[in-house]
């Protein structure tokens, strides 16, 4: 006990604890600093892809026999199961919809719901995007919610 | 007489005027701050001209993400991506030269179908300049700059169309 109250007491070698705090502090602020903008890059990047998905799909879906006439439907079926397919596809998910990149785990998609209208022609995308971060330990990971929608308004010439 | 003495008095002196200014060291501190002054703003200047490389990077980083999103929602390399591009390059000042590939076009034209990707790159030399003699040309170096972005069509092309 006498030990420890000279110890605290003692103020030989107090620079070197401060240092030790300061270049922790320091390196705790730039690893939270770095983290952030990796998740904010990564979140930006999936949405794109998601965006870029979502319509594809409505634009494969449409149905050209009413766009003919100046109506735009389109089929709310065929537009999920291209947008699934475009998941799997083109974004490279496995049955869970987990991304791996050089067989590690990257990100999981949480889809909420797909809500598709056939009039107007919309693709609804809820959901959110399941990664982990430095700082799971402490947090858990990370839910990122989003709402991607895409709707076809393009009406041509003709209709009543 | 007097006058001769004077003069001979003030060439003798001179040395050691300069080595007493020398020896003084009354106002050092004013020096030392006009030499980290300096060393500061030189230290400033050239990183503010590095900074012009990554300035640069980053614009035609800009430039070829628009005209991917451009040729995203067009399906093919039309004159709108062109015409883009020209804009692109006069509001940034860069000219760097485009490639269009890894593509594969529908029906023998430039169109790309639903969902085919493509990719765009472009390159750029930055002519970085060190510094600039008054007698002479500026003596830079010449920096590649190489961006490629993949993008996909969202256009769906009819085989007819």
């Amino acid at each position: 006990m006498e030990r420890f109250k000279r110890i605290l007491k003692d103020r030989r070698g107090d620079a070197f604890v401060f240092i030790l705090i300061l270049v922790f502090f320091i390196l705790t602020l730039s690893a939270i600093l770095i983290e952030y903008f990796r998740m904010e890059s990564l979140y930006q990047q999936v949405e794109y892809v998601l965006q870029r998905g979502v319509n594809t799909s409505v634009e494969y879906a449409m149905l050209d026999e009413y766009r003919r006439d100046g109506y735009v439907r389109i089929d709310s079926e065929l537009a999920k199961e291209k947008l699934y397919k475009y998941l799997h596809e083109s974004m490279k998910l496995d049955s869970g919809l987990n991304k791996y990149a050089d067989k590690e785990w990257v990100y999981e998609l949480e889809i909420k719901s797909i809500d598709a209208t056939d009039n107007p022609p919309r693709l609804t995308l809820n959901g959110a995007l399941k990664t982990r971060s430095i700082f799971s330990f402490l947090t858990g990971e990370v839910r990122l919610p989003f709402s991607i929608s895409s709707v076809n308004n393009r009406i041509e010439e003709g209709g009543p | 007489m007097h006058r001769r003495h004077q003069s001979i008095g003030e060439s003798n002196s001179l040395p050691l005027l300069f080595r007493k200014i020398i020896s003084d060291k009354r106002g050092s501190s004013y020096f030392d701050l006009m030499i980290k002054t300096l060393v500061v703003i030189t230290l400033m200047v050239t990183v503010m001209s590095f900074l012009s490389i990554f300035t640069t990077y980053l614009n035609l980083n800009h430039v070829c993400r628009r005209i991917v999103r451009v040729v995203e929602l067009e399906g093919q390399v039309s004159d709108k991506a062109y015409d883009v591009f020209y804009r692109l390059k006069q509001q940034t000042g860069l000219s760097p030269e485009m490639i269009v590939e890894d593509v594969e076009y529908c029906d023998g034209q430039k169109k790309i179908q639903l969902r085919d990707t493509f990719t765009v790159t472009m390159t750029y030399s930055h002519p970085f300049t060190i510094f600039t003699p008054s007698f002479a040309p500026p003596v830079q170096i010449m920096i590649p700059m190489r961006v490629s972005i993949t993008g996909m069509s969202e256009k769906y092309w009819k085989p007819s169309d």
